[in-house]
């Protein structure tokens, strides 16, 4: 069972990576990608291209992906997304745009790659990593590494640097932060080519462990839709927590339960968790002005 | 824009279900006739009637309540097989499975409802993608549902096809068969009709306009009496519901279910469909959901994607799923109110529509005796050392006053002194922390607000909070009573006393209105009106719940002199009938010349309270407002 707890927590780390890509999106532009998914299987087939691309190093291989993505996501936003983001909660056009980038892709990889797995070539670790009471493989204790070093490095920017505290200020009210000469686009663009860099790397390394195909999006979207959820939507820490909870929590309901009913009632708890307490586990309730 | 609701056009009261009733009955002829020929576009025809009860369904969530839910497919598919199930295991008569069917998805939706209540945005998004994935995994993972070989299947079932259900002691047939009428069609036709009828009239009563109002600003509905909570619970299983019947007509056009079917993406088409055709609008999902099925089904598809592989690429191309969503994003670039809603713009811009052609003009005496003559009873205010803190700040301490009936008491103090704290605690925005709040022998404090409004509170908000789309007349009639105590079915169902009672609360809107001065712009939609006339506009929306309190937040903000002089009049009528009376206002003059009693409020607390003279004359008053060294200057005193 410790295995089962350390195989979740890694695959959480994923998906805490993606959530996290959520609420800093979230809180500077108030949208986010629900192609996240789509975004991370564009990243992985980008990496499985690369893979026969000579001698470069594995990291570099991953940078490279990071960077293309990051670029494609701030270009989306820039183009589809942003036109349509506003302050009026009502209005979701921004998420239907958003789904239906993530339809188009999935089509499109379907169409120009097949629908079979394949090997993602490079970067992959077979064996197992062992800690004595518990083993887990090496491919997942390198995802979870990377992935919660990225979202620590990602929550500490956004927290303590200059550049937090200008998204802090778009995410308070763009207008003022325009005011004073911050440009809430470029910080959106920024939000979203970080976000989306960072679930490309984590992406392709979970693709080491189960292949690259292109419908994998939603087997990331949902269970970081969860961890957002409980994490709270609008903490750039709370995501991370939420996404490995939730990684555990559906590791061990699927490893006691099966995949049928072990999946249900992991994401049953996400919602009875929200029932409790809407606001989520770790984002403090807003409070209304009139 | 994306807000806007739309409202029905006002046709006769026959025409709609006329026209609908025609096209369906020249559905069923062509349907029916037997010939081999049409299976296709039978199946076609079926299939989009099927999917229209469920996005006509959704067109309420998205187009009326503003909420947009991707669980509709997964409620759909729960209707699907629970139909299948009670044919299969009870051999239940249709009606019975087609209510089971309605039932549980219902069911469902309560839940989906209760869990994301407090939710808005992009979080009742991410719960209902999370439930359509459950409904998914639980649907196409648990055995009994037959898993690949879909439900029924011949291994388990002994059959793939359930038996024709019968009606009345019609078998209906599925389109499958050549030469067999399609008599399934028959009862999936009239469902698909029905649910437009029901659409149609909910949106034009008070229960349908309170969706609009939620949609708008769940605040102001709250004000309004409406119960947010239990109101979108209705609406959402109502959907859920019709989403239900849906699927019994899925599973009577092809009498097989295949889990794929019903995956994630069912839901994420059934909002392309409504937003595609225009959400918030009748036919909206009309167009939207034979435009998608067309395009899902039609053979002109496929050779589009043969032309794309022949010019493009034979790898990098778009197939029909691609094309939708495509398509979706193309829509909400260039036409966000749908096919239908751009339609009805061009229209509307040839032929703008005639105002005041469904209300009611005052004929009568004297508007506020007919509002507040009989019934309103006199109630004091009385508000004991109520309490606020934001974090560390006290922005309401140990705030105590009363408003005595007939009489208007103005609270006055600089920006942030806490005067519109006050006043969301007694509205119920916010709860008081310690301190009493009562209304005659009512407890107020610890009281939801739908319930204050109840109880006979009534306020009016900073920046008003009007539908900008709605006629003045509908933006009044939703402050009244039957908004908030109207039930679904009853909106449904006219009976006489229904409508004599929609009859009386047209007549008090009138009176309303006439006693606000805007009789004339009643017909009008509350975004042509200037600035001034939408804050009397809110005023009146207040007065036809008949208030015992009316509570003004800066009423004369932004009114130019001449109306705040009728202001002014108006307040002073309805004190006169008996009205508490209680104003937050920045306009001294106003103050000077309607406040029997005024209080000043100074960083949370209540600084002077005595009539208007001497508040306005005391030293910390004027050293309040103006800072001190101007400690000498005293009002002008022409008002």
């Amino acid at each position: 069972m410790v295995d089962q707890i350390l195989v979740g927590a890694a695959i959480g780390c994923l998906y805490a990576l993606i959530a996290q890509g959520f609420a800093l999106t979230f809180r500077t532009t108030h949208t986010m990608n629900f192609a996240s998914g789509e975004i991370g299987a564009i990243g992985a087939f980008i990496a499985v291209g690369l893979a026969g691309a000579g001698a470069l190093p594995a990291p570099v291989k991953l940078a490279v992906v990071a960077v293309v993505v990051a670029l494609i996501g701030a270009a989306l936003f820039a183009v589809l997304i942003r036109p349509f983001v506003t302050n009026d909660g009502h209005d979701a056009r921004w998420l239907l745009v958003t789904v239906a980038m993530s339809l188009v892709a999935v089509d499109v990889l379907r169409n120009s790659q097949g629908t079979q797995h394949r090997p993602l070539g490079f970067a992959q670790l077979d064996g197992v990593f062992s800690l004595g009471f518990a083993q887990v493989p090496q491919q997942l204790a390198l995802l979870a590494v990377v992935c919660l070093g990225l979202g620590v490095v990602i929550a500490l920017v956004v927290t303590r640097t200059s550049l937090g505290v200008r998204m802090r200020a778009v995410a308070e009210d763009a207008e003022t932060a325009g005011l004073v000469g911050i440009d809430s686009r470029r910080i959106g663009m920024l939000s979203y080519a970080i976000g989306s860099g960072a679930i490309a790397i984590g992406a392709t390394l979970w693709t080491g462990y189960v292949g690259v195909f292109p419908d994998m999006g939603p087997l990331l979207l949902v269970p970081a839709f969860a961890g957002a959820v409980i994490g709270g939507l609008v903490s750039v820490w709370g995501a991370l927590v939420g996404g490995i909870l939730y990684g555990v929590a559906d590791q061990l309901f699927t490893y006691w339960l099966g995949t049928a009913a072990g999946g249900v009632i992991g994401l049953l708890a996400v919602v009875a968790v929200l029932v409790l307490r809407p606001e989520g586990l770790f984002a403090r309730r807003q409070e209304v002005k009139v | 824009m994306p807000a806007r609701t739309p409202m029905p056009a006002r046709l006769r009261p026959w025409a709609f279900p006329l026209l609908v009733a025609l096209v369906a009955g020249i559905a069923i002829v062509y349907t029916t006739d037997g010939s081999g020929v049409r299976l296709s576009n039978n199946q076609q025809i079926g299939q989009i009637c099927a999917f229209l009860v469920a996005t006509t369904g959704l067109n309420l969530l998205v187009g009326r309540t503003g909420m947009h839910s991707f669980a509709q497919g997964g409620f759909l598919a729960i209707g699907a097989y629970a139909f299948v199930w009670t044919q299969l295991k009870w051999d239940a008569p249709f009606l019975v499975g087609l209510a089971v069917a309605t039932i549980i998805p219902a069911l469902a939706g309560v839940l989906i409802a209760v869990a994301t209540t407090k939710m808005r945005g992009p979080q009742l998004a991410m719960v209902t993608l999370i439930a359509a994935v459950v409904i998914f995994k639980v649907l196409s993972e648990w055995k009994p549902f037959g898993q690949f070989g879909g439900y029924p299947n011949v291994s388990a079932h002994g059959t793939s096809l359930i038996e024709p259900p019968s009606l009345f002691g019609w078998e209906l047939q599925p389109p499958l068969f050549g030469g067999t009428p399609a008599t399934a069609l028959v009862p999936v036709i009239v469902l698909a009709a029905l649910a437009l009828l029901l659409y149609r009239r909910l949106v034009g009563t008070t229960w349908g306009l309170s969706l609009s109002v939620i949609k708008q600003s769940e605040l102001l509905a709250e004000h309004l009496g409406v119960n947010v909570y239990l109101r979108k619970i209705a609406v959402v299983s109502l959907a859920a519901g019709m989403a239900g019947v849906g699927g019994v007509g899925y599973a009577l056009v092809f009498a097989h279910l295949q889990p794929e079917t019903f995956a994630l993406m069912l839901g994420v088409n059934l909002i392309v469909m409504v937003i595609l055709g225009g959400s918030g609008y009748v036919l909206g999902p009309v167009i939207g959901t034979a435009a998608i099925v067309y395009l899902q089904t039609a053979p002109s598809v496929a050779s589009f994607v043969r032309w794309e592989n022949d010019v493009i690429s034979d790898r990098w191309y778009l197939s029909a799923q691609g094309l939708i969503a495509f398509l979706m994003i193309a829509v909400l670039f260039a036409m966000p109110a749908g096919i239908v809603g751009s339609a009805a713009r061009l229209y509307r811009r040839w032929r703008p529509r005639t105002s005041a052609a469904a209300t009611t003009s005052w004929d009568g005496d004297d508007p506020a005796a007919h509002l507040f003559g009989e019934e309103a009873v006199p109630t004091e205010l009385v508000v004991d050392g109520v309490g606020l803190a934001f974090g560390g700040v006290r922005a309401v301490d140990g705030v105590s006053l009363t408003v005595v009936p007939e009489t208007i008491v103005a609270i006055i103090g600089p920006n942030g002194a806490g005067k519109s704290s006050v006043v969301n605690l007694i509205s119920g925005v916010y709860a008081v922390q310690g301190g009493t709040v009562r209304l005659g022998g009512d407890v107020l404090q610890g009281v939801p607000s739908y319930r204050r409004s109840r109880l006979g509170v009534a306020r009016t908000f900073q920046t008003p909070i009007l539908s900008p789309d709605l006629t003045v007349t509908d933006n009044v009639l939703v402050g009244s009573e039957q908004t908030a105590l109207g039930s679904c079915a009853g909106a449904v169902v006219p009976t006489p006393s229904s409508r004599r009672r929609h009859q009386r609360d047209l007549l008090d809107v009138a009176a309303a209105l006439e006693l606000v001065g805007l009789s004339e712009v009643a017909g009008r939609t509350a975004d042509e009106l200037s600035y001034g006339q939408q804050r009397l506009v809110e005023l009146a929306r207040a007065l036809v719940s008949r208030p015992r309190l009316l509570v003004l937040d800066e009423p004369a903000a932004g009114l130019n002199p001449t109306e705040i002089a009728a202001l002014a009049t108006i307040l002073e009528r309805l004190r006169g009938q008996g009205l508490s009376i209680l104003l937050v206002e920045h306009h001294m003059d106003l103050v000077r010349r309607i406040a029997d009693h005024v209080v000043c409020m100074i960083d949370g607390r209540v600084a002077v309270a005595a009539d208007a003279d001497t508040v306005l004359a005391d030293p910390q008053v004027v050293s309040a407002y103006l800072g001190h060294g101007h400690l000498e200057t005293t009002g002008d005193r022409h008002a």
